[in-house]
């Protein structure tokens, strides 16, 4: 088991490296991005003296490479040309609080109605309980987040005036962006939970479990829906990953100062260290949800052999 | 000694008309593709599916003989004109024809996703085929690399991409191919996997065929069902993956509009020309509905396990 956990961290700090990679020689390429020539006559002395001292802008390329990665080391992501002299670090402590707590009711949201919802049209597999969830799974993958919200936005803030639009001040501004934040994912681990519960109760195990004659519930409970509980544990990290590029979107509708509208912005501003920092760090967060995911399915199912 | 048999006339007997049809083949033989194609017009929503994409696919091609307007002349004279005989959609807060504004939408939204998806049929099967054919350490060595490169947050990744290529037609569909191959390369190699070891390959190659031969001869159209399947489903992906970028500024440049563009200069105005929203916005998911109708519908008419 320890093994595994070592190999797979390795593995995932090798992703973090190849990204980290990507990303700086791709920001070396662009024309007027960070560390051009042109950028930094043009911003002035200071900032030239800034990026020399911090980014080694008068010394080679590998060099600049190595003490790009000796700074990640270091926490330091880069500093943002928009909010000079505020550095990308101090950005994503101020955005990053504010994300999370979304992000978070947004997954529990998620989690909890996309599980109860496709357990329930599982059991009642061609029901009308199944048939209004596989039409309402279809709309679900089908809108996009941003026309959900400006739909949420015209009809419960324009038209009936029940809840407010901008920041995230009180739990009536969670609503809106919660529910856009999940919509999606809802609809597509509803279907996950509906097809992989309807596999566990093909399995001979179920068949045993009711020729020994145990009570419905306590087939469905402890034999069924325990084992079907597994394949969704592999979505959470998607999820996790899905709820940060989906912020993207929702936060900036909102209004809501946290990372991805932060992100968002910095495109916008063409704030090349921004993104570049914030493209690590989202990248960070996600290779490590991957990491823990699949340790917890190995954890989790004993029929995984580990190492081999 | 044995007697000899005489034979006569009365020892033979006519076989009556309909025994003789029992021998006979009553049913045409169906192909793979005959036979799939028959199963699918018998889902009701399949075809649904195919309709919409059919028709949304004749809308984009045929947009400038559907509109005797063109999409970027501005008039602010006219500018948020409500629907009217000449301009059934309206006018956008330029002044232009919104009908004619979603029906060139519908050209770049589809040009971007359906070349995008053959960019990724085209990297992932060379490079799946490959892995897949070839094995050992080849294939080691290739699927590694995925193994990392998946690990990479393909929607940053793309941002990424879109930052340093700059916006654009043609920078939009080389980003989106080269950020979400992987699925269809570890697809193509597993399919591959499957059938090399089969007998007709095995003949195939004891007939001494070329590698390249056995690959685009054998190998390939066998596995054409399940990359059909996949490249169905990568379309909404793409069209959704273009309106998100165009959404956070990094879609075509102007006057050039996807539909993901004609929603997110709509949302600026949405409260007082909630319409102009509206349109685009419904365009992009019924095309996003009707290919996971049909992809849903071809997976089930392809599989072999499904065949009767």
């Amino acid at each position: 088991m320890l093994r595994y956990i070592i190999k797979r961290v390795l593995f995932g700090l090798l992703t973090l490296l190849v990204v980290i990679t990507i990303t700086f020689f791709l920001m070396h390429a662009v024309p007027g991005g960070p560390f051009d020539q042109d950028t930094l006559e043009a911003r002035g002395a200071g900032w030239k003296r800034v990026m020399q001292e911090r980014f080694g802008l008068d010394k080679s390329l590998s060099e600049q490479y190595l003490i790009y990665l000796g700074n990640l080391l270091k926490g330091e992501l880069g500093l943002s040309t928009t909010y000079y002299p505020r550095t990308v670090s101090q950005i994503i402590t101020l955005g990053l609080p504010t994300s999370a707590k979304l992000g978070a009711v947004a997954i529990i949201i998620s989690i909890v109605f996309g599980i109860v919802w496709g357990v329930i049209s599982g059991l009642k597999q061609g029901k009308w309980q199944d048939n209004t969830m596989r039409v309402l799974t279809a709309i679900g993958i089908t809108i996009p987040g941003f026309v959900l919200a400006t739909l949420l936005i015209y009809l419960f803030a324009v038209r009936l005036r029940w809840l407010p639009t901008m920041g995230l001040r009180s739990w009536r501004h969670y609503v809106m962006p919660a529910v856009a934040l999940s919509f999606g994912p809802i609809a597509y681990l509803a279907r996950l939970t509906r097809s992989s519960l309807l596999d566990v109760i093909r399995q001979d195990y179920i068949k045993t479990a009711k020729a020994k004659g145990l009570p419905r519930s306590s087939v469905i409970y402890k034999h069924a829906l325990k084992n079907s509980m597994l394949p969704i544990v592999t979505y959470v990290a998607p999820l996790i990953a899905g709820m940060l590029t989906g912020s993207f979107i929702i936060e900036r509708i909102f209004a809501i100062p946290g990372l991805g509208r932060e992100m968002v912005l910095a495109i916008g501003n063409r704030d090349y260290m921004m993104i570049m920092g914030l493209t690590v760090f989202y990248s960070a967060i996600i290779v490590f949800t991957f990491i823990i995911t699949d340790v917890l399915y190995a954890v989790l199912d004993p029929r995984i052999k580990l190492g081999k | 000694m044995r007697e000899a048999v005489e034979i006569r006339e009365e020892l033979f007997q006519r076989i009556p008309e309909d025994e003789k049809r029992l021998n006979e083949i009553v049913r045409p033989s169906m192909s793979y593709w005959q036979d799939a194609w028959r199963r699918l017009k018998k889902n009701k929503l399949a075809m649904l599916g195919l309709a919409i994409v059919i028709f949304m696919t004749f809308l984009a091609v045929f947009a400038p003989l559907l509109t005797p307007y063109d999409y970027f002349s501005q008039n602010l004279y006219s500018a948020n004109q409500r629907p009217s005989r000449e301009h059934i959609l309206g006018l956008d807060q330029f002044g232009r024809d919104l009908l004619t504004r979603v029906l060139y939408g519908a050209r770049i939204s589809m040009t971007v996703a359906y070349a995008s998806t053959l960019l990724i049929l085209i990297i992932g099967v060379i490079y799946g085929g490959v892995a897949g054919y070839f094995g050992g350490r080849v294939d080691n060595v290739l699927m590694r690399i995925a193994d990392i490169l998946s690990g990479v947050p393909g929607m940053l990744y793309l941002i990424l991409l879109m930052v340093v290529l700059g916006p654009g037609l043609v920078t939009i569909i080389i980003a989106m191919g080269i950020s979400s191959w992987i699925g269809m390369a570890r697809m193509v190699r597993a399919e591959v996997m499957k059938l090399k070891n089969q007998e007709f390959v095995m003949a195939a190659r004891a007939l001494g065929v070329s590698n390249r031969k056995i690959l685009t001869k054998h190998l390939l159209p066998n596995s054409m069902g399940t990359i059909i399947v996949n490249l169905t489903f990568a379309v909404p992906g793409a069209i959704f993956a273009e309106a998100f970028l165009s959404f956070i500024g990094l879609g075509v440049s102007a006057p050039q509009a996807s539909w993901g563009v004609l929603v997110s200069e709509a949302m600026q105005m949405f409260m007082i020309f909630p319409m102009n929203l509206f349109w685009p916005a419904l365009a992009i998911c019924i095309t996003i509905l009707g290919f996971n109708f049909l992809g849903d519908g071809l997976r089930d008419a392809l599989d072999p396990k499904m065949r009767k």
